[in-house]
């Protein structure tokens, strides 16, 4: 088997460039794999395409996301006002750019939240088991009981309105299912063979978890943090139409549909039409990408994908 | 010679929804440097549970010895705490499981599970300990063990990672191996090598290997003695000569005619009755009386003591307990 393996560069340091070449050689083939897949290419390409958007944002913008210009009011997309202006003049376009920065933002934050408070709760909840394990999963399902909008709501109320409490918000209802993914791949992995050799050489019960159950978990992990930024985004947007997230005239996708709203029955339909194309683009990006990566990531279909 | 390991009436009993019931009963061996101990029986028979009782590995909340003394050089393990007992695991007492297959995690590289036990107990720097596994595998006889370690476990073969537990169980020179099955996952080329790895670490190290297998082909290569152990009980046990010239327990001459023979007529492999009884419905009597073919009427009352017929050659049959025969 690995006599037949070529070092192929002998040059100063051969074992650096071999692990180079033999990661590269690796990251590559996920590439390839993934690539071939149409739709989760879009996917990533949306998404770069709106992280890239977001670091530019304030050079792109053609005005001052907050700039008013009162003889401008509710145009309609012009040379001058690609997307056209709002109520108070603002440049549709400008603004809905910076809203990306926020948008990325609280994607990030809330799954943060929910990733590093979920996985280890689901981790200890399965692999030490017990009345702790029950008592955990017990209240994670006390969570998933209450539809998450309405659960987002409630804490961000609870919290007073604001950008950081939605943040929180959010994060705090994407804990459960962190919980319960970890949970699930924690009682399957523990009763794998080379978690018994680990404890048979004396490692201790907290490495085990963390240095070999919790990286054999990734994978599914990766899956879930693609997809709950989708809906961390989406629900903090929904937060901010219902006025329990950014305060105005603070530019943010979900508050400016709110602001738009009722401009849509007078015929001015661009100023919901495009922060509503910015949520709905970002938010197939992640689902797309999600989808591709679990079925990269996931060995069983590898194989007979085409 | 002064026994490393020694087990006393060890009894380990499992909790199940359908009852509390004693999968060893009452096992007790021993076990010197440099000596191989077989331990042989068919599945259920209780020899994985009397190894993982000597790792303090049993299943949480459902498995627990619930008598018995297990000696490791005079001191009682099941008194150690579990801080102990991590210290004594990996680097005293090693064990080599049956499934090199999926004994290795597959997401790390060769070198650093290697490395994790290395700098667990002789508390190296990581790149001494990345040495020492480099060593440990060229002694298992890994070709090329420098690439080996920068390898993930799927891309070694099932001999190959054999040879990697076998690395990991040595690399701090244990001075008991507990070896489950380590060969019954292998085709039968790769089985003797292995076993001839562990015979030339042993001569090296004076280590005492404790084999479990269901294999007698494995026990007559590799061990000094044997102790045949059947419904969670021993049956017999003697040394290896002893035991294949002169078996005296009806169980052990079964097993022993079951082998195929190389020479003579013979058509058919024979083979025991019956099957063995559910540790929930145990026999009063002797465990093997209802598949005996000596069975006498007494089997079905006395459970027979485990009595010396000669020296170091014991057995459990009312046909040999001369206080029952007289």
């Amino acid at each position: 088997m690995n006599s037949t393996q070529p070092v192929t560069e002998v040059v100063q340091d051969p074992e650096a460039i071999s692990a180079f070449r033999e990661g590269w050689f690796k990251f590559c083939q996920v590439m390839k794999l993934f690539l071939r897949n149409k739709l989760a290419t879009l996917g990533l390409v949306l998404i770069i395409a709106w992280t890239v958007v977001a670091v530019v944002a304030p050079l792109i913008a053609p005005y001052a996301p907050d700039a008013t210009e009162l003889d401008a009011k509710l145009q309609s997309p012009s040379a001058a006002h690609w997307f056209g202006t709002d109520q108070f003049g603002r440049d549709i376009l400008s603004r809905v750019l910076h809203a990306s920065q926020i948008s990325i933002w609280t994607g990030l934050i809330a799954v943060a939240i929910s990733f590093f408070i979920g996985v280890p709760l689901g981790g200890i909840a399965a692999y030490y088991g017990g009345w702790l394990g029950n008592l955990i999963m017990r209240i994670m399902d006390i969570f998933l009981a209450f539809p998450s909008l309405i659960l987002a709501m409630a804490i961000a109320a609870a919290m007073g309105p604001g950008l950081i409490s939605a943040m929180i918000a959010v994060g705090i209802v994407g804990i459960p299912e962190f919980a319960r993914l970890m949970y699930s791949q924690t009682i399957y992995l523990k009763e794998r063979e080379f978690v018994e050799a680990s404890l048979s050489i004396g490692v201790r019960n907290r490495t085990i978890l963390m240095r070999h159950i919790f990286p054999n978990a990734l994978a599914p992990l990766l899956v879930r943090i693609t997809l709950g930024m989708g809906f961390a985004i989406l629900t903090a947007a929904s937060l901010s139409f219902l006025g329990l997230g950014v305060k105005p005239p603070l530019a943010e996708w979900g508050a400016m549909i709110s602001d738009g709203r009722e401009y849509i029955i007078t015929g001015e339909w661009w100023i919901v039409t495009f922060p509503g194309l910015a949520i709905a683009t970002t938010i197939l990006g992640f689902n797309l990408l999600g989808d591709g990566l679990r079925d990269v990531l996931d060995p069983r279909l590898r194989t007979s994908r085409k | 010679m002064e026994p490393v390991l020694s087990i006393e009436k060890l009894e380990t009993e499992f909790r199940t929804d359908g009852g509390t019931f004693k999968t060893v009963d009452g096992v007790t061996f021993h076990v010197a440097a440099g000596e191989t101990l077989g331990v042989v029986g068919e599945s259920g028979c209780g020899k994985s549970v009397t190894s993982l009782s000597v790792m303090g590995l049993l299943p949480k909340k459902i498995g627990r010895v619930r008598e018995g003394v297990i000696r490791f050089h005079g001191q009682n393990l099941l008194e150690k705490s579990e801080k102990e007992m991590r210290a004594i695991r990996g680097n005293r007492i090693a064990m080599i499981f049956q499934e090199p297959m999926t004994s290795l995690n597959p997401v790390f590289k060769i070198g650093d599970q290697l490395a994790e036990s290395i700098s667990l107990h002789l508390k190296l720097r990581r790149r001494d300990a990345m040495r020492h596994a480099v060593e440990m595998l060229r002694k298992v006889g890994i070709p090329n063990p420098e690439l080996v370690v920068k390898e993930y476990p799927h891309q070694l073969s099932g001999g190959m990672r054999q040879r990697v537990m076998i690395a990991m169980a040595m690399s701090c020179n244990p001075e008991v191996l507990i070896a489950d099955e380590p060969t019954t996952a292998l085709d039968v080329t790769i089985q003797a090598q292995i076993l001839d790895l562990m015979r030339k670490l042993q001569e090296e190290e004076q280590t005492a290997i404790v084999l479990i297998t269901h294999d007698l082909g494995v026990v007559a290569e590799m061990c000094h003695r044997v102790v045949v152990m059947y419904a969670g009980q021993v049956v017999e046990e003697a040394d290896v000569d002893t035991l294949f010239e002169s078996p005296t327990h009806p169980y052990t001459q079964g097993l022993l005619a079951s082998l195929p023979q190389l020479v003579g007529d013979q058509n058919r492999l024979e083979s025991i009755p019956g099957i063995v009884p559910s540790p929930l419905d145990m026999p009063k009597g002797c465990r093997f009386a209802p598949r005996c073919k000596y069975r006498m009427d007494a089997c079905d009352q006395v459970q027979p003591e485990l009595v010396d017929v000669a020296s170091g050659h014991r057995c459990r049959c009312l046909l040999v307990d001369k206080e029952v025969t007289q």
